[in-house]
């Protein structure tokens, strides 16, 4: 009998805990960029004098919490040959279009990883993972609830049952409440209570090239266009979608990240002229974010806006997230100027960034997933304190989730959407289009 | 249509005279000391052969690199050639070969360094990879070692340099890059303030990115070190399947 992937969960209570359970299942593989350079470098020389060592016995097939990283090869079709390669399997181009298909990946088959969104990565890795059971004695997973949409949640069940039948050891790490598909409950500071935010979106002519920044030295450059838009909202505001029809791609472009031609621009209400039209932006990854400054350079502000000022917004966030939550699970905040004296967490980390980007005064703050990383109880009380600090500010929050979680918290909520272009008959025309639809209503 | 391995052939070729100065070096006459009429010559002949075998776009993007890497060297070159010049004793005969030198050093640069990229561009490294996992009978290890090449490679250039990119456009690292009217704009640092948070954002640009380069390449090697290896006996049979048709 199937059991459901909640049974094979190991819950954590933070990012670090799952994090080193992770490492330690596959051998510590894996280097800590988070922990600092000075970690990296003592990961990175561990890992490096194993390789000598004895043969483990049994290969582990994993899956990172980014499902990106886990994947070793350039394109779909490359990744899906080599797992059948590695379990000599003998190759067949039919069976391989038969999985992508199966995983909604046949339109990507070729398509280079890197121009892969990121809810086509995660079913890559789940295809990836299917085949490469037949060789492996353990298969272990990192925090699929967070990066799975509950539309997809059936591949990862499909992967869990084929380990089954084939006994092999499955081993999902989790955060805690991460799988909660319940809509959260009104906090301690009254969710209800929170003010209603106006603002506008703008977008016209947005065309975004898919290989993020570069050109690459072989093919055209393929481009994504995003629908013009004009839409008139409330903050909090919800943009949600399934996994990899382009809500982070919307938050990148909203926040001046990405190379882009178009226009995009955010209004608040009763703003200056002369006010800022980008957002601030909150990276899932926010590890990649912190580019390894220390805790004094990420404080110190963005955009040379004031350390004080940053300094004083993280205080106010960290009072207003104390507030949600109980003693124990709040003394894990530090103080701004323990930041260099005591291992931080992940939390830490958001925190900063995000008390940063405020105190720069954006047009909006965009959380793009903001629960990656942490517990359910965690994240929304993070989510919570974000949204009374900036509305206070008067900056409107946007987040990015598919998680119902924040339903009744969000007052305006925009539904993204992919088409693929039939056929592109230039360089100029878009490989597929990115809509955004106004609910009104959370939807 | 010409297949790669022509093209490369000769690409390839096409550098002979370039590293080996063979028969450039045999055609005295120049237009300026140090820019023979050969090395012209030569310098049509490799642009036109990369329009043709690669396409406008690539020469293009050789071309920009080609000048962005040279322009900046020729100016701070002569700079400091001029400064040497004027320190010890400033005479009309030194600057001039300074300018011979320098001009027959972009001469050599806008030729040789498009040349170079075309020679790397040439090279299907997808085909080549998917032909890799594709064969039956394993990999060799050289091989295994060019897939985690390959993998790290496009790591670098595709994912952590554009993902450093979208950092700073976002956050404005670098001082420079502040929006006119924000409220961080008004405030103007010192030179040296700003020169010191620029040398500390390079020093924070470099760390990350050798960090994120190197992170995971013992999780791919492990993958890869996963396909099967070919044996000696694989290849004596695919050997002698080609020697039979």
């Amino acid at each position: 009998m199937m059991s459901s992937p909640e049974s094979c969960t190991e819950f954590f209570s933070s990012y670090e805990a799952r994090e080193d359970a992770f490492r330690a299942a596959v051998n510590f593989k894996l280097a800590r960029r988070y922990g600092g350079p000075a970690q990296f470098w003592d990961d990175f020389r561990a890992i490096t004098s194993r390789v000598s060592a004895a043969p483990e016995t049994g290969r582990i097939a994993s899956i990172t919490s980014n499902p990106r990283d886990c994947l070793a090869f350039a394109s779909a079709e490359q990744v899906l040959s080599a797992a059948f390669m590695s379990c000599d399997k003998p190759f067949d181009t039919s069976l391989i279009t038969e999985i992508a298909s199966h995983y909604g990946l046949a339109e990507v088959l070729t398509q280079p990883v890197r121009t892969l969104s990121g809810g086509e990565s995660v079913k890559l890795a789940l295809a990836k993972t299917s085949v490469s059971l037949a060789s492996s004695s353990k298969v272990v997973i990192s925090s699929p609830f967070t990066w799975l949409s509950p539309a997809n949640r059936y591949l990862l069940e499909e992967v869990i049952e084929l380990g089954q039948r084939q006994d092999r050891e499955i081993s999902i790490l989790a955060l805690d409440g991460e799988h909660d598909l319940s809509a959260a409950a009104d906090g301690p500071t009254g969710w209800s209570r929170i003010d209603v935010l106006p603002f506008s979106l703008r977008m016209s002519g947005v065309r975004i090239p898919l290989t993020l920044s570069l050109n690459p030295l072989d093919d055209a450059v393929p481009l994504a266009a995003v629908t013009d838009t004009d839409m008139n909202l409330e903050s909090p505001c919800l943009i949600t979608g399934e996994n990899g029809q382009g809500k982070s791609l919307i938050a990148r472009a909203a926040a001046g990240s990405l190379a882009l031609r178009g226009n995009v621009s955010i209004t608040r209400e009763r703003a200056a002229e002369s006010a800022e039209t980008r957002a601030g932006l909150l990276f899932q990854d926010v590890q990649a974010q912190t580019l390894m400054r220390s805790f004094a350079d990420l404080a110190a502000g963005k955009r040379g806006a004031d350390r004080d000022a940053a300094v004083s917004v993280y205080n106010r966030l960290r009072d207003e997230y104390n507030a949600s939550l109980n003693r124990a699970e709040s003394s894990r905040w530090l103080q701004i100027n323990e930041f260099d004296r005591r291992e931080h967490s992940l939390l830490d980390v958001k925190a900063v960034l995000t008390a940063a980007r405020l105190a720069a005064a954006p047009a909006a703050l965009i959380l793009d997933e903001p629960d990656w990383g942490l517990s359910r109880s965690s994240s929304i009380a993070f989510v919570a304190s974000v949204i009374a600090v900036a509305h206070r500010m008067g900056i409107p929050v946007l987040l990015i989730s598919h998680k119902p979680w924040w339903l009744p918290l969000v007052r305006s909520c925009l539904a993204v959407t992919r088409t693929a272009s039939k056929a592109p008959g230039s360089e100029q025309d878009p490989v597929f289009t990115v809509s955004l639809q106004h609910g009104g209503q959370p939807c | 249509m010409l297949n790669w391995k022509f093209k490369a052939l000769i690409t390839w070729l096409l550098a002979v005279p370039a590293f080996t100065g063979f028969p450039l070096n045999v055609i005295p006459a120049s237009v300026l000391p140090g820019i023979a009429y050969a090395w012209i010559l030569y310098g049509a002949v490799v642009w036109t052969a990369i329009v043709l075998l690669l396409g406008r776009k690539i020469f293009k993007i050789c071309l920009v690199i080609a000048l962005a890497i040279a322009v900046p060297l020729i100016i701070l070159g002569s700079l400091v050639s001029c400064i040497a010049l004027t320190v010890t004793g400033w005479h009309a005969d030194g600057s001039v070969e300074i300018v011979y030198h320098y001009a027959a050093l972009l001469a050599t640069m806008v030729v040789v360094i498009p040349l170079a990229l075309s020679m790397v561009a040439v090279i299907p490294f997808y085909k080549l990879e998917l032909h890799i996992l594709q064969r039956t009978g394993g990999v060799t290890i050289i091989q295994k070692i060019a897939l985690i090449f390959l993998r790290v490679f496009s790591h670098i250039f595709y994912f952590v340099i554009p993902t450093i990119l979208e950092v700073i456009r976002e956050e404005g690292v670098f001082p420079g890059r502040r929006r006119r009217g924000s409220a961080a704009g008004k405030s103007r640092a010192s030179l040296s303030k700003r020169l010191k948070k620029m040398t500390q954002a390079l020093i924070h640009i470099g760390v990350e990115a050798i960090c994120s380069s190197i992170r995971f390449i013992p999780l791919w090697a492990d993958e890869i070190s996963m396909l099967p290896n070919r044996q000696k006996k694989n290849r004596m049979d695919e050997g002698s399947r080609t020697r039979t048709r």
